[in-house]
């Protein structure tokens, strides 16, 4: 009896943990509003293969899908499979998978790796092995060089790296053939990167240690890319975790994520998502951190320029902010001080867990994806109200929209306990 | 009487040459940036200051690198740099500089605060079609130039000098013409707008 009772209450406390799992149906529209409708099309799961809908594609592979990124073009996009070690090149058109990048490297393929090299900035391992190059990587983010020809794919961690400690690597897939042509080290817990306006400059925010790491990519040839600074938010991160399991989501410092160039290329603005917060600016020709301007809520996740205007989520508050992002670099230069203060914040809350956020091509308006109440809001951004939101998959996470307006795709991070793992394509109509 | 022919024929070759010359082009720049204009009774010219002495004819020290800005305004010392340091053009002045007693510029031709307002008070004047957008420079405290499409013109008062880290300054934005006044930091190069 007494058995019974504890396995009641430890189902009880396990669905109080993980909320209810949500799976929504296809056809599930966005609440009635004049401006913007949001209907899902199509979904790519993992979660049930036996599906009802012709619209609803079972993809094994999809394995907690963190992020995803149209191709420059349109015509194919690429989800970034977390835990499965692949990234999943779907057509926009069909939503069929038409190639499987596998992120796994053996003896076989060693030839990725220039010279054979496995770390940069002299990061150490804490773990011994014959060659540290034979992994499999997870990948976590992405994004374009050289006008879409390349896509880079940072590693979460390499899989025999269980704290994400060690160094870890980004690869370089040729998007003509889909195929990786290089693999790069990179520092501890990669997880943004960003282009440079000019292609001139990629940078790999280091999630793991307050760092970030510059790669020179002037050179038209992938092989002559290399490493020409390494910046240091404030401090760098010591990572003396001992033998035992951290959770590196948790303990990562400033726990650096949302990363975006100005687009005439003079800054890099880096978010701060843990620590005393705030928006990290540097000089993007030399890469100086120039310091941090405080003001806007907590917890800061992501980061777009569209137009004037910067663009951020906060993760645990559950708000969008906009701000004109000449004023607010005017702001950073004109003062001194390693942090300084902005108030000129306009704010629309979508709920807490505002993770991955979108704009349409216009700026007009904003797309949240928001883990916790699995949804995504639509914010008008000329006055930042929330016009309506749209059921979607449980933990949505990733986001983006396509070129020409007129689809969003949201993927849903896998969690243990069910839910997640699936990629939700949703018509946007503008009315 | 050829020599005649030959001259005749030259002369109708230069004119015929003047005639396909597009006026436009040839006076491309002083239309699209004029000299002067005149905005609620003052003349403006559209070259900022460009000196490097004071009046006396003391130079003013120039900070050729980040560290001498940045010391310059650790002791509260005059400086000016360059806009542009690769073509050595236009000059970027502290506000020490501006409001060191030797004076850069007459008195006349100050932009006081008074001036200031009547500037912020004249409406719809389309200032971007006089000022050339490379006016946009600016130096912050830590020594880098940049750019973010803001005409930054000091103000100068004497009866507001030397009061705490902050002076006056006029802001243009040059992407919406927007105009206002706000205090800033005084170790940051701005231009100096000569008028009367």
């Amino acid at each position: 009896m007494n058995f019974k009772l504890l396995f009641f209450a430890l189902i009880l406390s396990a669905t109080a943990s993980f909320g209810q799992v949500v799976h929504v149906k296809i056809g599930e529209k966005s609440e009635a509003n004049n401006e913007v409708e949001l209907v899902l099309t199509n979904r790519i799961q993992s979660y049930q293969s036996n599906t009802s809908n012709a619209n609803d594609y079972y993809e094994p592979l999809i394995n907690s899908p963190k992020s995803v990124n149209y191709a420059s073009n349109g015509k194919k996009f690429y989800v970034q499979s977390l835990e499965g070690g692949n990234t999943l090149v779907f057509d926009a058109i069909t939503k069929k998978r038409i190639k499987i990048i596998r992120h796994e490297f053996t003896e076989l393929n060693q030839n990725l790796f220039k010279n054979g090299e496995y770390s940069v900035f002299d990061y150490k391992y804490n773990v011994t092995r014959e060659n540290y190059n034979i992994f499999i990587g997870k990948p976590v983010e992405s994004c374009f060089s050289h006008n879409g020809k390349y896509l880079w794919v940072t590693y979460y961690r390499r899989n025999y790296d269980s704290n994400a400690s060690c160094p870890s690597a980004v690869a370089i897939i040729d998007t003509e053939k889909d195929e990786i042509i290089r693999v790069m080290p990179t520092g501890p817990l990669p997880k943004m990167i960003a282009c440079s306006p000019d292609n001139k400059s990629i940078v790999v925010t280091h999630w793991g240690d307050n760092t970030l790491g510059v790669i020179d990519i002037s050179s038209s040839d992938p092989n002559e890319f290399v490493y020409k600074k390494h910046c240091v938010i404030d401090y760098q991160m010591k990572m003396e975790f001992g033998s035992g399991h951290v959770d590196r989501d948790a303990n990562c410092g400033y726990c650096l994520r949302g990363t975006v160039f100005s687009p005439d290329g003079q800054f890099l603005l880096v978010g701060k998502m843990g620590g005393s917060g705030g928006i990290a600016v540097l000089d993007a020709i030399t890469f100086e951190l120039l310091g941090t301007v405080q003001g806007m809520k907590s917890n800061v996740r992501h980061l777009v320029i569209n137009g004037d205007n910067l663009f951020m989520s906060s993760n645990g508050p559950g708000f969008v902010q906009k701000c004109d992002y000449r004023q607010f670099l005017k702001t950073r230069i004109e003062n001194e001080g390693n942090e300084i203060n902005f108030s000129e914040f306009q704010s629309a809350n979508v709920g807490s867990g505002a993770r991955t956020i979108a704009t349409t091509s216009d700026g007009k308006y904003l797309f949240a994806a928001v883990n916790n109440g699995s949804k995504v809001a639509v914010v008008r951004t000329s006055d930042m109200v929330v016009l309506t939101t749209i059921k979607a998959d449980s933990y949505p996470v990733g986001m983006d929209i396509s070129p020409d307006d007129k689809e969003l795709i949201v993927t849903s991070q896998g969690k243990t306990g069910g839910g997640g793992n699936s990629v939700m394509i949703f018509s946007i109509t503008i009315k | 009487m050829s020599v005649r022919i030959i001259f005749v024929v030259c002369l109708l070759f230069l004119f015929s040459c003047g005639e396909k010359k597009p006026s436009s082009q040839v006076n491309k720049k002083a239309e699209s940036v004029k000299n002067s204009i005149e905005v609620s009774g003052l003349v403006i010219q559209a070259n900022m200051v460009s000196v490097s002495t004071f009046l006396n004819g003391d130079k003013i020290p120039f900070a050729r690198t980040t560290n001498d800005w940045k010391k310059a305004i650790a002791l509260g010392q005059p400086a000016w740099c360059y806009a542009d340091t690769l073509n050595k053009k236009g000059i970027l002045y502290n506000y020490y500089a501006v409001c060191d007693k030797r004076g850069i510029q007459k008195d006349e031709n100050k932009l006081t605060p008074q001036k200031a307002a009547k500037l912020v008070a004249a409406k719809e004047i389309k200032w971007n079609q006089f000022f050339d957008m490379n006016d946009c420079a600016e130096k912050g405290p830590m020594g880098n130039v940049y750019n973010l499409n803001y005409l930054n013109l000091w103000i100068q008062d004497t009866l507001i000098q030397d009061q705490g880290k902050l002076s006056p300054c006029l802001i243009i934005d040059y992407k919406t013409n927007g105009i206002s006044i706000k205090n800033v930091n005084k170790g940051n190069g701005f231009h100096l707008l000569d008028l009367n």
